[in-house]
């Protein structure tokens, strides 16, 4: 029988390069779960999290072909934290599950590990189930313009949604591994030294 | 006839009867003068004359190695009256030597004297030549089919370019000459044409450089020259970085995994480059292993780009077994 895949969070605050990260993981063959991509498809397409939603929000949400009204439900569930505690409250357990499902299906061979992408790992509780959880961190001036380029937003925005995440030095603490992505070091070595570790984790376990 | 004289005599000689006198001396003079004349044109004469020389009719498949007199001279005997006339008429320019005439490669000089006679009308005979006979060496004559190498001098005006390379027309030529000759011959070059502020396409006729060798000859003096010129822009495309060479049982990893491709093309082609149309890599014979980072290469890139700039030029990378 087969050893079960250790399953890794990586998580960071918004523009530290999770992604980046992740795609360089890739490289070396490991599955990645990208959880906030995954949320934008599940409240596209999941029945029973579509009506959660409706339930919570509004049925106005949707229209009749069941398409979400992205700039509507902005509006009502970031409005105020009790609201976004409502949809995450939501989102998450379904999130949850859908990464249940992904990693069930992986069979890859040569792989000890995947991983799973998040922003709200710790804030979730999602990273409870997880074996290893890595952050990425970054300066705050170097996420601010990344995500000032990316996005197209500006300052004030970027630095409102910063504040609604957990703290860098929390997110430190709680984490098995931390990449530094401000371009003093190396980010491939970083990685190659963690996923070195992992594979030999995943061997003793 | 004495009237003329008279008239003439009146205003240095007022004394009517000494004028009378001198009028019918003066004429006595000038009918003398005639006769001497006269006398000295019908006489024989022999004059030196040097002649350019032009050779025609030169062997098929044959070269001439040695370099024959360009100049003969020639001592022509005839009467005073037809010689005084060449002063007028001038002499031939140039003398021709017919080469078909040729026996065991030389021309004695009964044959030179043949061919300048007939040149020369027959109221005139040459009673010498110098030099009194021509050699000529010939070779075989071979023939090589070599590449035209352009002497274009061009500058193009500010955001136009060329597109594809410049045509020459054609772009091989064939040369004949001796077989030592050719050997040395590895392509032939035109003449130096400069084009200033190109902006529009170009065509021309351009010489050929004339030959440095008596023995050597293009078959061909000129060829079309063609400058396709068209406006350019910048493009900019992401492409995908694929590592190569990299020895089996090795693996190499590299970040970013893509690059962008800044260029500038013509306007006509801007449509056909896409994102395959580059191939950027890191060619892991080209690593150098104590840096931590690679160079990206550009293993091919599409016709008629230029300036193409890759960002970043380097990634980072990890090789593992």
């Amino acid at each position: 029988m087969n050893k079960p895949l250790l399953k890794v969070g990586i998580t960071g605050g918004i523009g530290s390069g999770k992604t980046t990260i992740c795609k360089i993981f890739e490289e070396y063959g490991i599955p990645v779960y990208y959880a906030d991509e995954a949320s934008k498809i599940l409240i596209q397409e999941d029945r029973t999290l579509i009506e959660k939603i409706k339930e919570a929000f509004g049925n106005d949400l949707y229209d009749k072909d069941n398409v979400l009204n992205k700039k509507l439900l902005a509006g009502r569930a970031f409005s105020d934290k009790n609201a976004t505690n409502k949809l995450n409250a939501i989102v998450h357990p379904a999130v949850g599950k859908d990464f249940d499902r992904w990693y069930n299906k992986q069979s890859t061979p040569n792989v000890s590990y995947v991983l799973k992408e998040a922003a709200l790992l710790f804030e979730s509780d999602s990273y409870k189930s997880l074996d290893k959880v890595i952050t990425v961190l970054a300066s705050e001036e170097i996420r601010i313009a990344r995500v000032i380029k990316r996005d197209q937003a500006n300052e004030q925005d970027v630095r409102a949604r910063m504040d609604k995440q957990m703290s860098d030095d929390e997110k430190v603490k709680r984490s098995d591994f931390v990449i530094n992505n401000d371009g003093s070091q190396s980010l491939i070595y970083q990685v190659n030294e963690i996923h070195k570790k992992l594979c030999a984790f995943s061997e003793i376990m | 006839m004495l009237k003329p004289i008279y008239k003439l005599l009146s205003s240095f000689i007022p004394d009517i009867k000494k004028r009378e006198k001198y009028s019918v001396l003066l004429l006595c003079i000038f009918i003398a003068g005639v006769f001497w004349l006269v006398n000295a044109f019908s006489k024989f004469y022999t004059e030196r004359y040097t002649f350019k020389v032009e050779y025609h009719n030169y062997p098929e498949n044959k070269v001439l190695v040695n370099t024959p007199p360009k100049e003969v001279n020639i001592s022509i005997r005839s009467s005073g009256w037809y010689l005084f006339g060449l002063r007028f008429k001038g002499l031939p320019s140039n003398i021709k030597i017919d080469l078909s005439k040729l026996q065991n490669s030389k021309l004695e000089t009964e044959a030179l004297l043949n061919q300048f006679t007939k040149q020369l009308s027959r109221n005139y005979k040459i009673v010498k030549i110098s030099p009194n006979k021509i050699d000529f060496s010939f070779d075989k004559k071979k023939y090589k089919t070599v590449p035209v190498k352009q002497n274009l001098n061009i500058s193009i005006k500010k955001q136009f370019g060329i597109v594809g390379d410049i045509k020459i027309m054609p772009s091989n030529i064939k040369i004949s000459g001796t077989e030592n000759v050719l050997s040395d011959i590895l392509y032939w070059e035109t003449d130096t044409l400069s084009l200033q502020e190109l902006s529009e396409p170009f065509r021309t006729k351009l010489a050929l450089k004339p030959s440095k060798h008596n023995t050597l000859q293009p078959l061909q003096d000129s060829v079309e020259i063609i400058v396709n010129v068209e406006e350019f822009t910048e493009g900019s495309i992401i492409s995908k970085i694929e590592g190569v060479n990299v020895p089996e049982g090795k693996s190499i990893i590299f970040y970013p995994k893509e690059v962008t491709v800044k260029y500038i093309t013509s306007l006509s082609k801007f449509d056909e480059i896409d994102a395959y149309a580059f191939e950027t890599v890191i060619n892991y014979d080209h690593i150098d292993f104590k840096n931590n980072l690679a160079k990206i290469e550009l293993a091919s890139t599409p016709e008629n780009t230029k300036n193409v700039q890759l960002t970043p030029q380097e990634v980072e990378y990890i090789i593992y077994e």
